[in-house]
């Protein structure tokens, strides 16, 4: 039933954002086509300006499009009239969370790739090709430095891409359904429980950095520590940078999809 | 959606036909500003189509050429270096005498290969026995006369060296040795000046020599022929 779920949750990514992703598509061929014309004039060069600077606006619209698309689609589907429908499906609340946060990644990810093809149109031909020397030159140089290392750096790499994306969703599905347990105006409380959220990190970062203006001899004997250790062993540092990193990020992710559940499953009355 | 499929595509296609054939002023500017190692040691330097070669001893003198007249500059970097990673990876190539002379990062030089030998002989010839300065008024270099350099001469063969440790100093100027024609320049002063006198500072280091105070009315005549004088501005 969650493959269903996830079915459809991509069919209504696909309605919502393909007309968006196509239009972005279309300016990057506008770029494209604007450059065969290449010249001198003052004409040209405010074509081509203007060209480019649409071209990024559609970027941004798409990448803000594909992330509020994401949200919405949590909260109406869940906690608005379409909510009854959907709990009266033979799936759990973990079913309807993992399917909503499977699809918002996976759309993130095809926004990323839709992007990426964007650019090889709007650098088709010899800039495109210098491009790809380039990237291939960086991965030669990746891989005669690290050997194997190079491709669990990659592969760490995308992982922690895919763990940060889940979190980051993940926390505005936090703030949206612990908003639901106010009696009213239940959106602005998710929006004011986001903002409580983000002044309680900030608070912990300026203790924190309080903290190392107090501590100063110990901290800075420990980032020296560190810094000796990155020097003596790099390619171990980068392993554990991005493996604590990933840790983390999964340690939070867990935090905000157990508060979602419990949430979800005790404090609300949806079915 | 379908019928808006086919000349979408066709026109996608046409498009990344036409890229095939067009190229991009940016690329090619940065083209002309790509040089490569010609060899493993790095004596030789390959840059638009011509070969440098390196000036054996060229970090014991500076050129003149190399004081704020740069024709340009380039990246120097290994052949299989790609274009849009030349900046990144490769090193800062100063360009001066019409092209004929690429420095690379501080020190090392390199002449156009076809006119190697004619330069190299020209700099063994030279002899340093002037001095240059840049004339804070006319914002030119202009050589010092016979009896300014003397003094300078004076200056450096009798008085002691000090270490500069005083932070009054004032630095007025810049006075070079270099050969008649000012094209070569070797050894660099700096004019101080503090509460107790002037200084001619050493080159890159923390040492100077004390202008004895028997020689201070000579100098300061050079000095306030030349530069301004911060000090009481």
């Amino acid at each position: 039933m969650v493959k269903k779920l996830i079915k459809h949750e991509m069919l209504f990514y696909l309605r919502t954002l393909l007309p968006a992703e196509l239009i972005l598509l279309g300016m990057a061929l506008l770029v494209r086509f604007v450059q065969f014309f290449e010249s001198d004039a003052v004409i040209y060069d405010i074509v081509a300006i203007s060209s480019i600077v649409t071209y990024v606006i559609a970027i941004i619209v798409c990448v803000v499009m594909m992330f509020i698309t994401g949200l919405t689609r949590f909260y109406k589907n869940l906690y608005t009239a379409e909510g009854y429908l959907s709990f009266t499906l033979p799936v759990t609340h973990s079913g309807h969370i993992f399917s909503k946060l499977f699809s918002a990644v996976a759309v993130s990810l095809i926004t990323a790739l839709v992007i990426g093809v964007s650019l090889a149109i709007a650098t088709a031909g010899e800039v495109f090709s210098e491009i790809v020397k380039a990237g291939n030159y960086l991965f030669k140089m990746l891989f005669d430095y690290t050997g194997v290392h190079g491709v669990l750096f990659i592969i760490e790499f995308i992982v922690l891409v895919i763990v940060s994306l889940s979190t980051g969703y993940l926390l505005y599905y936090t703030c949206i359904t612990a908003g639901q347990m106010a009696k009213k105006n239940r959106v602005l409380a998710a929006f004011g429980i986001y903002f409580g959220y983000y002044f309680v990190c900030q608070t912990i970062g300026t203790f924190f950095m309080i903290m190392t203006a107090i501590f100063n001899e110990p901290i800075a004997r420990l980032m020296e520590n560190i810094g000796l250790f990155a020097e003596t062993h790099p390619i171990a540092t980068v392993h554990i940078f991005f493996i604590s990193v990933i840790i983390f990020d999964a340690i939070i992710g867990g935090v905000y999809y157990f508060l979602t559940h419990l949430i979800m499953k005790k404090r609300l009355n949806l079915e | 959606m379908k019928k808006y499929f086919k000349p979408a595509a066709l026109l996608v296609l046409l498009v990344m036909i036409c890229s095939v054939f067009s190229s991009c002023n940016a690329l090619d500017e940065m083209r002309k500003s790509h040089a490569f190692w010609n060899n493993e040691d790095k004596t030789e330097i390959l840059y638009n189509g011509e070969v440098y070669k390196k000036l054996s001893g060229s970090e014991d003198f500076l050129i003149t050429d190399h004081i704020g007249y740069s024709n340009g500059y380039a990246y120097v970097t290994e052949k299989d270096v790609p274009l849009l990673l030349s900046d990144l990876l490769g090193t800062w190539i100063d360009i001066y005498h019409d092209g004929k002379l690429l420095q690379v990062g501080y020190q090392d030089s390199y002449y156009l290969e076809s006119e190697y030998d004619e330069y190299l002989e020209k700099i063994k010839n030279t002899k340093f026995d002037k001095f240059r300065v840049f004339n804070s008024f006319s914002e030119k270099y202009e050589l010092l006369s016979d009896e300014d350099s003397q003094i300078i001469i004076d200056i450096i063969t009798q008085s002691e060296i000090v270490e500069i440790t005083n932070y009054d100093f004032v630095y007025l100027g810049e006075i070079w040795r270099c050969d008649a024609d000012m094209y070569f320049v070797s050894e660099k002063f700096e004019l101080l000046k503090d509460p107790d006198g002037y200084y001619l500072g050493i080159g890159y280091t923390e040492y100077c020599y004390k202008v004895p105070e028997e020689m201070t009315e000579r100098f300061e005549k050079i000095a306030k022929a030349y530069f301004i004088d911060w000090y009481y501005e």
